[in-house]
């Protein structure tokens, strides 16, 4: 098993090194880069900018160097020093800009996760275990409509009911007045109240797909003359269930959790613009229109970073739990 | 002895002891959207303590739902609707039927005063546990105690089941066990709280004949141990003869007779009891038993019956009196009872028309004439005269095993060793061995599915040059997949459920001739009705058919490029044996009228004896024996052949039960064999020269034989 582990680990690296390559050469792919979105910024605002400054600003930004040798300044800084370089657009280090979005994201998607877990498996589980019994159709219109429903529809209907009859502002993740205050109880509480909005809108056609998956897939499972083993030796139902069917029927759940990853950061940026909310979605859609590069290929880079060691984890979980793909 | 003394406790359980199980009337429902399936009519049967009861029939017939509404195991929308189930207990006997099947009564008794185990032990066994986990959670199910009591006990019974190294097996996980091992966990299992009862639905169908030979010698042996009550249900009367003090012969639902094993197979009553005895396979290689299958198949479940289930089937029904009124059963002999009307009322006294001798079972139907197999017996085997069409020559099949830290090949998997074959043409070979002999390996490598590691395999044509099949270029690889098919094990998963049956027919058609579209709808048409099926099938699609008839379309797609060799991988193992027998004499009679040659591969002996001009037997990826067929089964060279016969069930109990004992281990992990003799670890005549020699072919009175000691030994033939 460490072995296993030890040669995944090994065949990330050429991995991360060529989606990187792969990464900034399609970011620098565009005709034009920064300085021509800063000039032509500059322009509108009635300024003169001369051929000459035009080139200063280039130089100043090294947009002038061939992007190899861009990419060479940046990949070296990320693995010595960890500096993922500057955002044009935004004045500030990379570094500072990235990862309170990331923690933000990473806290809405991950509550909205577990909500869907919460609720779509055992949810799932009744479905299946009493097939086309009333529950099991309410289950069943519920996923289609929460498949159905596009999520930013969702987000705006629900934002224009919390407005309009409960008088609340829900956009944002705090409130205006918390926006830069420091950490404290009543902002927390603030932002909890704010978090349900994001955690219902994302969650929504999460446990509508979960539920149909693990309905299906305990369907199959509870055909399986294993489950009349288990009955035959006087389990009760309930634990017979669990322990057995419910046990592999996850399988499939478990080495899809590698798509959760990316889903966290990068899934939701309608939503999230729709919602104004501080996560990195917007926050990347923006990096790519104003060509800030080296804030977008950052973001690509975690993107990756983050599917790879989904992929490696959701593996792992997999080989924990099915001894037959730990064998292999 | 073991078996002597549960026989022994049988008899005279008969004469007087309270049955521990009785069924009554049972009739179990299963409510489906088209109508109410009543799969159980109304069965009755019982089973005294240490005795064994055999419940046999066709697929289909109901016996294991029956064995499951026992424990009310019958799965929604399935229900026990009539009848009674009484366990005999301490304060008297209590109706199983009458408890809520969700309720904590009836899961007091199952696993624990009532045990279970199944055909597959693969599927029945959780993939993701332990066998240990899943022992000793059987065991605390109904036990309180500990959890390394719980461990220490199924260690125990592990041991009990002669699992080797039994502390270690508890970690394994079922797929790193043989088959036969599983099902010995399963026993350990259903054995975790000594039930009174144990119901064996089809417990070694799935393996092979040696391991079945273990698996019911184990079985035996721990019903004497525990004077356990054993419901041994099988479609198998091979099986039933070697096992059971009584039988219940089920048919459609219900018992059509019922009575000692003696008195069942000696004046088998019931027509259909008659025709599974015919269908039974026998050593039979000089072809003096014609098969005799039983025409047609069991009714759906869903059949309204008026008369007797069996009308449609049976050679002696009356008319207007079988098609119209249902026959009870009636006693015609102590405990023996029969519900046929031959049997009852006026005609009770008529002696059995017996049809093991007089061969007037069946009215027809495919494959079902008595002169077919008698014409085969005539046919002139094809001696070294005939040309050779396919011959493998030193052919080996190795697997490379990867592993360690960078997937380097670690070890070799030697499936095939040094394998030579010639097929002569018009002759019928059997190849023979356990799993894991290379058997499938090489048929595989005979029509080019993986190509051999070393050796040659060459198919010789009339007017063309010899073809290599390893190194065929494309047209040449054509011209072998037209002229060499395969039919194979799985009727169910080797047919494509989405084509109808004309297109999965034509597909080999269409793919290696020039026939128009309408010359090979004519030949799909021609060959359905080659293999017995209407040509008004050619519509409909795989699942319609049951496993005989999609056998038989796998032969019909086989021969649908008319080919010069077929090999046939274990073309009947997953039938019933009343289908087997259909199945072979219509393969028999195909290759009489087409001059077809072909290459038999079977686990079991018994299966292509009549079949087999001669028999190639393998062990362990080797040619041990090779010998004419006659010769083989009555005077066998190997030790390895001896066993291989000695596993097989012999219809009829007086014989059955002085069996030698039977072979035990499985075939040597073929990535490690032994030096020497690959079976010397098995074989009971080995010595220090097998154990480090390894000995080569060689001509020992007539037989190619590959062992040390087959000049001195004389071994027991069939």
């Amino acid at each position: 098993m460490t072995s296993y582990i030890a040669r995944r680990l090994l065949y990330m690296i050429p991995t991360l090194i060529a989606v990187s390559l792969l990464a900034f050469a399609v970011i620098t792919l565009p005709p034009g880069d920064y300085a021509d979105t800063y000039v032509l910024a500059a322009r509108q605002s009635g300024q003169v900018v001369t051929p000459e400054e035009e080139a200063r600003i280039r130089a100043f930004y090294k947009l002038d160097r061939p992007w190899i040798a861009q990419y060479w300044d940046w990949a070296s800084g990320i693995v010595t020093r960890g500096d993922f370089g500057f955002s044009f657009q935004w004045d500030l280090p990379v570094n500072e800009l990235i990862w309170p979005r990331l923690a933000m994201t990473f806290v809405v998607s991950f509550s909205s996760l577990l909500l869907v877990w919460i609720v779509a498996i055992p949810v799932g589980v009744y479905s299946a275990v009493r097939q086309y019994s009333l529950g099991d159709m309410l289950a069943t219109i519920f996923g289609f409509l929460g498949l159905a429903i596009p999520n930013f529809l969702f987000a705006l209907v629900l934002m224009y009911v919390s407005f309009r009859y409960f008088g609340t502002s829900v956009g944002g993740l705090f409130s205006p007045e918390y926006v830069n205050a420091p950490w404290s109880l009543a902002k927390l509480g603030d932002f909890l109240g704010k978090l349900w909005l994001p955690m219902v809108v994302l969650g929504t056609a999460g446990t509508a797909g979960l539920i149909r998956v693990v309905r299906a897939n305990l369907l199959d499972e509870l055909k399986k003359p294993y489950v009349v083993t288990a009955r035959a030796k006087g389990l009760r139902e309930r634990d017979a269930i669990r322990r057995y069917p419910l046990r592999i029927a996850l399988n499939p759940f478990v080495s899809s959790l590698n798509d959760v990853f990316v889903q966290m950061v990068s899934g939701a940026t309608i939503v999230s613009v729709v919602l104004s909310l501080q996560t990195t979605g917007p926050l990347l859609l923006e990096a790519l229109r104003a060509e800030d590069m080296y804030l977008a290929g950052s973001f690509v880079m975690m993107l990756s970073v983050l599917t790879v060691v989904g992929t490696l984890v959701s593996d792992l979980l997999l080989a924990w739990l099915d001894p037959r793909i730990r064998y292999r | 002895m073991a078996v002597a003394d549960a026989h022994h406790r049988a008899a005279q359980a008969g004469a007087g002891d309270a049955p521990v199980l009785r069924v009554d009337g049972l009739r179990t429902v299963f409510h489906t959207d088209e109508g109410a399936v009543e799969a159980v009519r109304g069965a009755s049967f019982e089973v005294a303590r240490g005795a064994t009861l055999g419940i046999v029939g066709e697929s289909g017939c109901g016996k294991s739902v029956a064995a499951r509404s026992i424990l009310q195991l019958v799965q929604r929308p399935g229900r026990i609707e009539g009848g009674r189930i009484l366990l005999d207990g301490p304060g008297g006997p209590v109706d199983l039927a009458s408890f809520d099947p969700y309720g904590p009564e009836i899961r007091a008794v199952r696993g624990n005063d009532v045990a279970m185990i199944f055909q597959e032990p693969m599927a029945s066994l959780s993939p993701v546990h332990t066998i240990g986990h899943q022992i000793v959670e059987a065991i605390r199910v109904h036990r309180d105690v500990s959890p390394r009591e719980a461990h220490a006990r199924a260690v125990h019974l592990l041991e009990r089941v002669r699992m080797p190294d039994p502390e270690r097996r508890m970690r394994a996980y079922t797929f790193e066990l043989s088959g036969g091992m599983r099902q010995r966990a399963m026993i350990a299992m259903a054995l975790a709280c000594d039930p009174r009862v144990l119901i064996a639905d089809e417990p070694t169908t799935a393996l092979d004949v040696t391991t079945q030979a273990t698996i019911l010698e184990l079985l035996r042996e721990l019903q004497a141990e525990n004077d356990m009550a054993l419901i041994l249900i099988t479609h198998d009367l091979g099986v039933v003869a070697e096992m059971a003090d009584e039988v219940a012969v089920m048919y459609l639902g219900r018992v059509v007779e019922s009575g000692p094993v003696e008195a069942l197979f000696d004046a088998p009553h019931h027509p259909y009891t008659q025709g599974l005895l015919a269908s039974v396979p026998r050593i039979d290689p000089e072809r003096h038993h014609p098969r005799r299958p039983i025409p047609g198949s069991v009714p759906r479940a869903a059949t309204r019956v008026v008369g007797c289930a069996f009308v449609d089937r049976c050679a002696h029904a009356i008319p207007g009196r079988c098609d119209t009124e249902r026959p009870e059963p009636h006693a015609v002999a102590a405990d023996h009872a029969v519900a046929c009307h031959l049997h009852d009322g006026e005609a009770a006294d008529a002696s059995p028309p017996d049809v093991l001798r007089d061969g007037s079972m069946g009215r027809g139907g495919p494959g079902a004439t008595a002169s077919e197999p008698a014409a085969l017996a005539e046919r002139s085997a094809p001696g070294d005269g005939s040309p050779v069409v396919l011959e493998a020559r030193d052919v080996d099949v190795h697997y490379p095993v990867f592993g360690g830290w960078l997937r380097r090949q670690v070890a070799t998997v030697r499936a095939v060793e040094g394998v030579s074959l010639r097929l002569r043409a018009g002759e019928t070979v059997g190849l023979v061995g356990e799993s894991g002999s290379g058997k499938t390996s090489f048929a595989h490598t005979l029509v080019r599915l993986h190509p051999p590691t070393r050796g040659t395999v060459t198919l010789h044509r009339d007017g063309a040059p010899p073809l290599d099949v390893a190194h065929a270029d494309r047209s040449a690889v054509r011209e072998l997949h037209r002229s060499v098919r395969m039919v194979f094990q799985d009727p169910y998963g080797s047919l494509d459920p989405r084509l109808p049956v004309r297109e999965v027919i034509g597909e080999p058609i269409d793919l290696l001739t020039d026939l128009s579209r309408k010359e090979r709808d004519e030949r799909v048409e021609a060959l359905l009705e080659t293999v017995g099926l209407s040509p008004d099938l050619a519509t409909r699609y795989v699942h319609a058919f049951s496993g005989g008839q999609r056998q038989r379309i796998g032969i019909a797609r086989a021969l649908a490029t008319e080919p010069t060799v077929v090999v046939a991988d274990e073309p009947v193992s997953a039938l019933d044996v009343s289908v087997q027998a259909q199945v072979l004499d219509l393969l028999e009679r195909l290759v009489a009228e087409r001059g077809l040659t072909m290459l038999f591969v079977s686990h079991d002996l018994s299966v292509v004896s009549s079949s087999c001009d001669r028999v190639v037997v393998l062990y362990a990826g080797e040619i041990v024996e090779e010998a004419d067929s006659v010769q083989l089964y009555r005077a066998p060279k190997h030790p390895y052949t001896e066993a291989l016969l000695a596993a097989v069930p012999s219809p009829s109990p007086a014989t059955a039960r002085h069996a030698a004992a039977p072979l035990r281990g499985g075939v040597p992990d073929p990535a490690d064999r032994p030096p020497g003799c690959a079976f010397a670890p098995r074989c009971r005549y080995a010595t220090d020269v097998c154990r480090a020699e390894r000995p080569t072919l060689r001509d020992v009175r007539g037989s190619s034989v590959a062992c040390h000691h087959a000049d001195e030994l004389s071994l027991r033939g069939a």
